[in-house]
Parts: structure tokens; C-alpha cells; sequence
């Protein structure tokens, strides 16, 4: 379902040649996102523990992400984040909800 | 604790008045730290005992421009100081000062990477809470202005309210500058927190750092600190051990009263952290005339291939086959020369020493079992320049990236990967990196599987097994050139048999004794460096140093104490050639023979197997030691190598050792433990006995049935 909100978004949007951002509707995580595509953080929710880290780390609400890559067979993702990469596995992206980037 | 403490307060002053400070050396990791460390210090500088990446205490001494003497802390690479590991924690206490036997630091000089301010000013925001006076050393300024940014230190140094020198610590640049700079705010006031506290949190803060300070002797602005620290985690997870009984349930009442206001702290605080460092940042980069090269760019295109789904792996196998297979070949002319050295010594000692014991222990003794240990040096120090040049040039974090889903799955932690590398070089290190991983059961299996990666001083067994028994054989070649060959396939057949034993260890242990969620991995992907000579030179030489001194000291000792027990008791009555067998070392053999004789040892392997618990490349040693006590000629040193191959059961009148042999001893050399430098580690690291005997039983019952199988089953098909 979440997906096809994706696509949905990527046909309305057209994109520029050189610099393909995309932006994510509300609702979805940072482990729906496909590579290339990016969103804002709105809330992290998870273990306090795990959670904790990922703000320490940058991953603030309203701090702006993409997703570089993925690993093969579901490995982890690899993601830009305050102009540097971070990469973390899908379990851990799948707790950073995403909103639409209002750049 | 609390005297720790209450000491640390005054000692500070003392030290000033002596003309000597501490300055603890702190930055995220690949932030350029161990390079300024190395340009600091030079080679003056003390390890703990091994070269880990970085997570050990080291220490340098130098001098200041004014002449006050300095001594430099390298605390580990860390993002925050929140204690999430064993790494922060004791970072942590270092700077609080309130780690028995190290001094609080005078000045903290915090290393921050240019090209990453965002992230890296989030641990100096942290670090200026302490109230330790400051200096921010800023480096890859000259990789930021090849992508068109200027970072002006003077922009920064008024904005944060700290001292800012700009480096290039692989140049030398700035290093005085930096130094006086150091100098000077040793003698002078620290810079207030530099965050904005937000108001829905500031007066929970201050009421616990208020108790901090009543209840726990901290001076004000540590209590600030460790305030902010306590709060922001979870109850269940904050190390509230040391803390006095009413501070505990100050943050217990605090955290529930912050719950119902439905105030989530830690977001609260490290989103101000952020807005500070965003507002430093808006006025500190300026954008050159230069054309703008998007940062990300080249990084980017080395990366879609080496990080690629497909040719990501062919690529990270190659560059193992590489390593492996060169360590094999290249080495093969130095390890002559030492060789050579090493027969001029005993020749030598033949000539101008009256023949008897003392000339038998010094030459069997000390040079057939030291002399033939010190020949591996070439290709120990040669695996430590590809580990380190792997983790330098940033390739280890890729490879870590490629691997997680595996890791994932037996219940490794990603960043395991890297620990599990270091263990190829050494289990030591290793195991020691395995501080970067917060979880304990995650940690645990780390530490448990760690040994079985091949480590240097498994290459001497496996060098002379795989020299003398493993046809020289070309497998595979272009035309004239040989690419590969048996024993050099042999040689990563050992790798990859302890890599395969490692993981299903670890999915056993992950799915019995250790059971749990997998657990996270986030992991930094840093920009490719071009890695430093000197950093790699420096850890070779520091890694030649300790093997020849463990060669001096340990396996010295153990090759006399061997030298003894296979002389004693003399029996002149007995033909030369089976003096050995009744020595009193002959007897240990003969007493464990029966056990290891399924796996297709003799009595005199037995020697060496019992010898090497101490350390597996004393194997090698002890059969130099035993074999040279055994030649009935007495002729200078014997030929290794030779002499094994011509060993004759005197019963059966057949070869002791075959190719089969040979392999049934090195995969037992892969599986067993036989290191007590291992086991000591463990017992520090898992605080107690109880998981390293659990590792050496289960290593040792692993290789036995391993081996039975082996060398059983090949006898049933012919081989042996």
C-alpha cells in the first residue's frame, strides 16, 4: 500500500534530469523509501536504546534523508544524512517516520 | 569513587605547578585523529599491549613551545558521550576525571572534521558541558576546499568560544600553532555550555545537578553534564550503580514526571544540540570562486561498484584472495635471509663453542626455537599493513556493509565484521574491538567466535605443514604466470574452514546459550582517504616490536624449558637416536599419545600440541627444539622442513607425517584455542573465568571431533 503511495507520487512529479530528488509522501518510513528517493523525519519511534543512538547520530525531525542504496537480499541501507553516509539495517529505518520534504 | 573524586579536584592544580598537563585527545572516529595523534608523538608513544583500531588507551609524550611537558591521551573514536558502549563509558570517565589511575585531563583537545561539522560538533557541544578547557583541532580543510568550501577557523573559534587551529596533520601544517594554542588554555577559564538549554527541560536539569552535586561531590558543571546523560536514557539502561540512593530516584521521579507531561527528553535535547550547531554553521562556511565539485561525487562512483549487489562480492573475495595469497608469496625471500642469519648463528656457535650442554642449550634451545618463530616475521607484519591499509583507506566499513545480512543472520552485530577482521592479524585486538558493540549478547558471541579466525601465529604452522607436505602445484595461470597454487590454496582453505566454523558457532550460540533479537547496526560509510604511510608503519613497527618480544620472552622461556625436558634424564647407555623418546618430554607425549593418535599425531606432535597452549606458533618452535635435541649428527641447524618429511615410525617403518597429516594439524590449528594471551583477554573483557574455559573446552572438543572426522575419513578413502 505504502509503496504504491510511492509511485503514485514519483508519476506527479516530474523530474529534473541532473538531480532526480524525489520527495515521500506522509505516512511511510525510511526502510519504504527506494534509493534515490528522500523524505524529512518526523518522529522516531522504536527502542529507547536504538532510538536514542539514531538522534545522537543526526536523525533529528525535520532533518532531511535519501537513500543512496540497498544491500542485496534485503541487507542494510545506505543513506545520506547531514552531508555524510550513514548506513543501518531495514529493522532500524522502518522506526523513522517520514513526511512530505519541504524544501 | 568518591574519593577518586574528591582527589581529582585538587591534583588538577598540582600538576599545573610541575609544569606538566594531560590533554585527552577526542573525535568521532575517521575524523583524522590518529594521524595528528601519530604527528604529535611520533614514535614516542606507549600502547597498552596490541595495536587495536584505535581502542585502546595510548599515550604520547612530547613537549609544548613554553616548555611545559604534555602528555597525550588518545581516548577511542566516539559520536557522543552518551554511554551507549564500554568505549564511551570509559571516555567518559576520563574526562570527568573520575577514572581510578588516570588524571583528569587539563586540556581537551577535540579533533573535528571540516568536512563533517554538522555531525562532529554534536560531541563538542557534549564536551563543553564539561567545563575542561578547549581546543577544537580542525582537520580535511583541505579536502573541504577541494569541494569549494572554506572553513574559516576564526569564524568558528567566535562562534563556539574556543580556541580553533586548522591542521594537516600528514603535512605538519599548523601543528605549532595548535600546540601553543593548547598551552595557553591549559592556564585558562573553560567556555560556558555553548547550547541553548530549552525551557521545558532546563529546571529537571538543574534539579538533579543540584543533587549531583550534594549527594554526589561532583563539581557543578560535571553534574550538569552527567544530568543531561541520565535523563536522557532510558531508567532500565542508565549505569546508575555508583550513584547514592536518592540521586537514583530523583531521575526515576524525574523521568516519570517528564513522561506524563508527555516531554520526550532526549529529542528535546539533542534537537536544541542540533539548532546550535546549525546556527554555527550558517556563518562558517563560505563558498569559494572555485568551481563546486559535489562532495559526494567521486566517493559515489567508487562506491556503486564496490558496494555493488553484484560485483560488490566479487570484488571483496578478490581483495581476500589477494591478501592471502601474497602474504604466501611475497615473503618467501626475507623469510630466506632470516633463515640464513639464523643457520650462520648455530654454525657459528658449532665453531667456537666447546660442544655440551650449554652449547646444545643455547643452540637447540634458544636459536632452533626462537630462531625458527622469528622467521614468520615477514608475513606477520605484512597481514598487519593489509588490515590496516583495509581500515584506512575506508574499504572495512563497505566490506561491514556487504556482509551485515550475513552477520545479521547468525546474530552477529555488523560491525562485528570488523573485530573478526583484526582477529586475522590477531585475536587481541580483536577482541578488544569488540568494545564498539553495545550489546552484550551480541558481544559475547563476538568475542566467543573471534579466536577461530586465523591469526598470525597460526601462518608459521601452517607455513611449515603446507612448505613440506602440500605439493607445489599450479592450479590456476595465464600462460607462463602462475596465479595460484596448492599450497596457496590450502593456505585460504584454513582461512575459510575458520571463517565457516566462526558463523556456525555463532548461529549455535545465537540460537541456545545466547538468545535474543539481532541486534542494530549503524555504521558511518566515511569518504575513501588515501590512506597514511606513517599511521601503517607505525603499527607494523609497534606489532614487529611485541612478536620479538614475545619471542624473546615467552618462547625463549619455553623453548629452554622444552630443551630440558627432551635432554633429561640422560640415558648414556641408550643409542642416540632414542635418547628423545625416554626424556621426560617423551614421556608427556607417550602419556597423551593415545588421545590425539584418532586424529593421526604422534607422540612428538603431541609435544608440540602440549607446548603450544601458550602460544600455537610455539608449536613450530618446540618441533625445532625437539628435532634438533633428536639429530644424532649434531650438525649445526637441522632443515625444519627436511627433517619432518624424512620422520620414519620406527615400528611400521612408514612416514610419520603425509599430506593428510598434514592437514588433520593445521585444521586443528584453525579450531583449538592454544593461546593464553587470548584466554587472559577474554577473562578481562567478559570480567571473569567463566567464558574463556567455556571457550577453550568447547574450542578444544570442536577441533578434536573436527579433526577425528577428517583424518578417519580420509584414511577411508585412500589419503592417508
Amino acid at each position: 500500500m505504502q509503496k504504491h503511495n510511492i509511485e503514485a507520487v514519483n508519476s506527479m512529479i516530474s523530474t529534473e534530469p541532473n538531480n532526480t530528488i524525489i520527495s515521500a509522501p506522509a505516512g511511510i518510513t525510511l526502510a519504504d523509501l527506494k534509493p534515490g528517493e528522500c523524505g524529512t523525519i518526523v518522529r522516531l519511534l522504536g527502542n529507547s536504546q536504538g532510538r536514542l543512538r539514531l538522534l545522537e547520530m543526526g536523525l533529528t525531525p525535520g532533518t532531511h534523508v535519501k537513500v543512496v542504496r540497498a544491500a542485496a537480499f534485503g541487507g542494510p541501507l545506505d543513506i545520506e544524512i547531514r552531508a555524510y553516509k550513514l548506513s543501518l539495517r531495514r529493522e532500524e529505518a522502518s522506526s523513522v517516520w517520514l513526511g512530505i520534504a519541504d524544501i | 569513587m568518591k574519593t577518586s573524586l574528591a582527589m581529582n579536584g585538587s591534583s588538577a592544580e598540582g600538576e599545573k605547578s610541575s609544569k606538566n598537563i594531560t590533554i585527552a585527545l577526542v573525535g568521532n572516529p575517521n575524523c583524522g585523529k590518529t594521524t595528528l595523534f601519530n604527528a604529535l608523538t611520533g614514535l614516542r608513544q606507549k600502547v597498552g599491549n596490541y595495536p587495536g583500531v584505535t581502542v585502546e588507551k595510548k599515550e604520547g609524550h612530547f613537549q609544548l613551545p613554553g616548555g611545559t611537558t604534555a602528555t597525550l591521551l588518545d581516548l577511542p573514536g566516539l559520536y557522543s558521550l552518551t554511554p551507549h558502549s564500554p568505549d564511551e563509558q570509559i571516555a567518559r570517565e576520563i574526562l570527568m576525571g573520575i577514572l581510578p589511575d588516570t588524571p583528569k585531563p587539563d586540556v581537551i583537545l577535540n579533533v573535528v572534521d571540516a568536512s563533517n561539522l554538522d555531525r562532529n560538533l554534536y560531541m563538542t557541544s557534549q564536551l563543553l558541558d564539561l567545563g575542561v578547557p578547549m581546543v577544537i583541532a580542525l582537520t580535511m580543510t583541505d579536502s573541504t576546499l577541494k569541494e569549494g568550501i572554506l572553513v574559516c577557523p576564526g569564524v568558528l573559534e567566535k562562534a563556539i568560544g574556543v580556541p580553533v587551529r586548522s591542521v594537516v596533520a600528514s603535512r605538519k601544517q599548523g601543528l605549532e600553532q595548535l600546540l601553543s594554542a593548547v598551552e595557553m588554555a591549559a592556564s585558562s577559564m573553560p567556555a560556558e555550555p555553548a547550547w541553548p538549554v530549552p525551557d521545558q527541560i532546563v529546571d529537571e536539569i538543574t534539579d538533579l545537578q543540584h543533587a549531583l552535586e550534594k549527594e554526589h561531590h561532583l563539581q557543578p558543571r560535571i553534574a550538569f553534564s552527567e544530568a543531561v546523560s541520565l535523563l536522557m536514557q532510558e531508567s532500565e539502561h542508565v549505569p546508575m550503580q555508583h550513584l547514592p540512593e536518592s540521586v537514583k530516584s530523583l531521575v526515576r521521579t524525574t523521568q516519570e514526571h517528564l513522561a506524563s507531561d508527555d516531554i520526550d527528553f532526549a529529542t528535546t535535547a539533542i534537537d536544541a544540540r542540533y539548532r546550535w550547531i546549525a546556527h554555527i554553521i550558517q556563518g562558517v562556511n563560505q563558498p569559494t570562486n572555485r568551481p563546486r565539485k559535489h562532495p559526494i561525487s567521486t566517493n559515489e562512483r567508487v562506491d556503486s561498484v564496490v558496494m555493488h549487489p553484484f560485483w560488490g562480492y566479487v570484488i571483496f573475495f578478490l581483495i581476500m584472495t589477494v591478501m592471502f595469497q601474497s602474504i604466501f608469496s611475497w615473503v618467501q625471500a626475507p623469510m630466506e635471509w632470516l633463515k640464513n642469519g639464523i643457520d650462520f648463528l648455530g654454525g657459528m656457535l658449532v665453531r667456537h663453542m666447546p660442544a655440551g650442554d650449554l652449547r646444545a642449550l643455547l643452540k637447540d634451545g634458544v636459536l632452533g626455537g626462537v630462531g625458527n618463530t622469528i622467521v614468520f616475521l615477514p608475513q606477520i607484519l605484512l597481514l598487519f599493513l593489509f588490515v590496516s591499509l583495509l581500515e584506512d583507506t575506508g574499504y572495512m566499513a563497505r566490506a561491514a556493509f556487504l556482509m551485515d545480512k550475513l552477520m545479521s543472520k547468525v546474530g552477529l552485530h555488523g560491525k562485528a565484521f570488523i573485530p573478526l577482521l583484526s582477529s586475522f592479524a590477531c585475536a587481541i585486538p580483536g577482541i578488544m574491538a569488540t568494545r564498539t558493540i553495545g550489546d552484550r549478547k551480541a558481544r559475547l558471541i563476538t568475542i566467543l567466535i573471534a579466536p577461530l579466525m586465523s591469526c598470525s601465529a597460526r601462518l608459521p604452522v601452517y607455513f611449515l605443514m603446507t612448505g613440506a607436505f602440500i605439493p607445489n602445484r599450479r592450479v590456476l595461470g595465464i600462460g607462463s604466470h602462475t596465479l595460484l597454487t596448492l599450497p596457496g590454496v590450502t593456505f585460504i582453505g584454513m582461512y575459510f574452514l575458520g571463517m565457516i566454523a566462526a558463523f556456525l558457532i555463532a548461529w549455535m550460540f545465537h540460537r541456545t546459550l545466547l538468545k535474543g533479537v539481532a541486534p542494530t547496526f549503524l555504521m558511518e560509510l566515511p569518504p575513501y582517504r588515501v590512506p597514511s604511510l606513517k599511521t601503517a608503519f607505525i603499527q607494523m613497527l609497534e606489532r614487529a616490536g611485541l612478536f620479538l618480544k614475545r619471542a624473546g620472552t615467552v618462547i625463549a622461556a619455553v623453548s629452554v624449558v622444552l630443551w630440558a625436558l627432551s635432554t633429561y634424564p640422560k640415558h648414556p647407555d641408550l643409542p642416540k637416536d632414542s635418547q628423545l623418546a625416554h626424556s621426560f618430554v617423551g614421556s608427556i607425549g607417550h602419556g597423551i599419545e593415545p588421545i590425539i593418535k584418532p586424529l593421526g599425531f604422534d607422540w612428538k606432535m603431541g609435544i608440540g600440541i602440549v607446548s603450544s597452549f601458550v602460544a600455537r606458533e610455539v608449536f613450530v618452535s618446540a618441533m625445532g627444539t625437539v628435532y634438533n635435541v633428536d639429530d644424532p649428527e649434531d650438525s649445526g641447524q637441522v632443515n625444519l622442513r627436511k627433517k619432518l618429511q624424512d620422520d620414519v615410525d620406527p615400528n611400521t617403518g612408514r612416514h610419520i607425517y603425509s599430506a593428510l597429516v598434514a592437514v588433520c594439524l593445521m585444521v586443528y590449528y584453525v579450531l583449538a584455542m592454544q593461546c593464553m594471551s587470548t584466554v587472559a583477554v577474554v577473562r578481562r573483557e567478559t570480567n571473569g573465568w567463566k567464558w574463556p574455559l567455556f571457550q577453550v573446552g568447547y574450542m578444544t572438543v570442536l577441533a578434536w571431533v573436527v579433526t577425528f572426522f577428517i583424518y578417519q575419513g580420509g584414511r577411508m578413502l585412500g589419503w592417508g
